[in-house]
């Protein structure tokens, strides 16, 4: 399997755009605490509102996204979120 | 599993769009109205108040009320009937107004009351969880009180029981402060730090304006009820004192920190021009209740129900239409192609232009009050209307993007089956 780059990581969040916005998740500082390691990545998404009502949406396009890089596994944390403890569940199981 | 559910956003659109009818009706008789007597007043309000004013409202807290719970409307079936039920009483009272007739009024007034009722309960009583109960939602479940009240209040009138203290224009103030500036109070709450990517900057001072304004709006309830001018004088500053708050929150807000956003957002833009009529209107209010300047009436009604109540539902629902129809049309395709923005959906440019409308038209409405000049009345009023109907354009492109909606499967099956459109 090729080695993911964090800069590639980067270029697909910047794919993820904020439909209200029109800016990228990456460049409207959404993700934090991006980690790469050993072909596993670990992030934090932060919605700009507890009640974001394309949340659901946002974190799919998030993980569909990063699914296209041939990374091994993906931890996506969300924050700032209603439903959180729902999204990330959903988010484990693509 | 959806935040909102898609039958939420069509009931949201179905307002938003019937709404937009309604503000071109309302228009219509107004300009009529400046030019020759109409067979009542209720033709120009029952479009105005009930249904222009009331819709967005409606449109929006069915969208609201599930989105800031974290959970779906119980009775989410009966939002369709109830939609259904406010038409057939809006239309029926104007119907009635238009003739005259008094048992036809009755029917109208007691089908948009059993419509505003059921829309009450399928909101309260529908699965609404009191632990979360946010500063907007307080807003809006005080308005829903005010509204169920003024309501009543209407329907008893058109039955002749109404108490005597319950004058049209304490059931106009009912509708308008009780009803609408909380709803806007507590939509631009959440609406303008969201929409700028901004937080709210005082919470708790908001938590605390809340109980403010329904000091205010409440007193003055009362005052015109008694119909006492100085109490009314006094609830009104208190009022004005609640919307100083709620500007100075607002503001502190939008300049607060750095941002993010390059320019206003559209919809701030109509909030923040509809927040300086918000406050011209209170202090024209608190004068004619000082002074009794009785003439002056007039110049109140239209700042608040045109510049304030309208340039708010204007600029609520460029943001609210495009969301409702992006999230049902656009929202599943995130992620896997590439998919307009929300504000794609509409073009900005005649957005601003249609603010500037409503403005130029309004200030020559006001100069027409102010001058007993029934041409300027009709030029504003005519100014108004091609501003509405720029905006009814602008939401009909909006909704016309549904036909990009992906077809079912059976649907695509069908079709191919056999070789054409089914």
């Amino acid at each position: 399997m090729a080695t993911v780059t964090e800069q590639q990581v980067i270029e697909k969040l910047r794919e993820v755009m904020d439909p209200h916005t029109g800016s990228n998740v990456w460049d409207m500082g959404m993700v934090k605490d991006l980690v790469l390691e050993e072909n596993r990545l670990s992030l934090r998404f932060t919605l700009t509102s507890n009640f974001c009502p394309i949340g659901m949406q946002l974190g799919l396009a998030l993980k569909r996204k990063l699914r296209e890089l041939p990374i091994e596994k993906i931890d996506i944390k969300i924050e700032n979120y209603l439903r959180a403890e729902e999204l990330e569940k959903v988010l484990e199981d693509i | 599993m959806q935040i909102v559910p898609t039958s939420l956003v069509r009931i949201t659109r179905y307002y938003m769009i019937a709404a937009v009818f309604y503000l071109l009706i309302t228009l219509a008789t107004g300009i009529i109205r400046a030019l020759t007597p109409l067979p009542s007043p209720l033709v120009h309000w029952a479009p105005s108040v009930l249904a222009w004013v009331s819709f967005p409202i409606m449109g929006a807290y069915y969208q609201f009320f599930p989105t800031l719970q974290g959970r779906d409307l119980r009775w989410e079936r009966l939002t369709l009937p109830q939609f259904v039920l406010a038409n057939v009483g809006v239309l029926g009272l104007i119907g009635a107004a238009l003739l005259g007739n008094q048992p036809a009024l009755v029917a109208g007034s007691t089908i948009f009351t059993a419509a505003a009722l059921l829309f009450a309960a399928i909101i309260v009583f529908a699965n609404l969880d009191t632990t979360k109960v946010t500063l907007t939602l307080r807003f809006y479940l005080a308005s829903l009180a005010y509204f169920v009240i003024a309501v009543i209040l209407f329907f008893l009138k058109s039955l002749g029981i109404s108490p005597i203290w319950a004058s049209t224009a304490f059931l106009l103030h009912l509708f308008a402060t009780g009803w609408a500036i909380l709803a806007i109070m507590g939509a631009e709450y959440a609406m303008v730090p969201m929409l700028q990517l901004k937080e709210l900057r005082y919470p708790r001072l908001a938590d605390a304006q809340f109980y403010l304004a329904n000091l205010g709006i409440g007193g003055l309830a009362i005052a015109m009820a008694i119909g006492n001018g100085p109490l009314i004088a006094a609830a009104g500053s208190l009022t004005l004192i609640a919307i100083l708050v709620f500007v100075y929150n607002i503001i502190a807000s939008l300049t607060y920190g750095p941002s993010r956003m390059a320019h206003l957002d559209i919809s701030v833009k109509y909030f923040l021009v509809g927040i300086v009529y918000l406050l011209v209107t209170a202090l024209v209010g608190i004068l004619v209740a000082a002074f009794r300047w009785w003439s002056v009436v007039p110049i109140h009604l239209h700042l608040g129900l045109i510049g304030v109540v309208t340039l708010t539902i204007v600029g609520g629902t460029y943001h609210i239409v495009p969301f409702v129809v992006w999230w049902e049309v656009y929202a599943p395709k995130l992620g896997y192609e590439d998919v307009p923005m929300v504000k794609q959906l509409y073009n900005e440019r005649s957005a601003n232009w249609q603010l500037y409308g409503f403005n130029a038209g309004l200030i020559l409405m006001i100069g027409g009050f102010a001058l007993s000049a029934n041409y300027l009345l009709a030029a504003g009023g005519t100014i108004l209307v091609l501003a509405a109907l720029a905006y009814a354009r602008e939401m009909i492109n909006v909704v016309g993007h549904r036909k990009n909606l992906a077809k079912p499967a059976t649907q695509k099956a069908a079709e191919k089956a056999v070789g054409g459109k089914v």
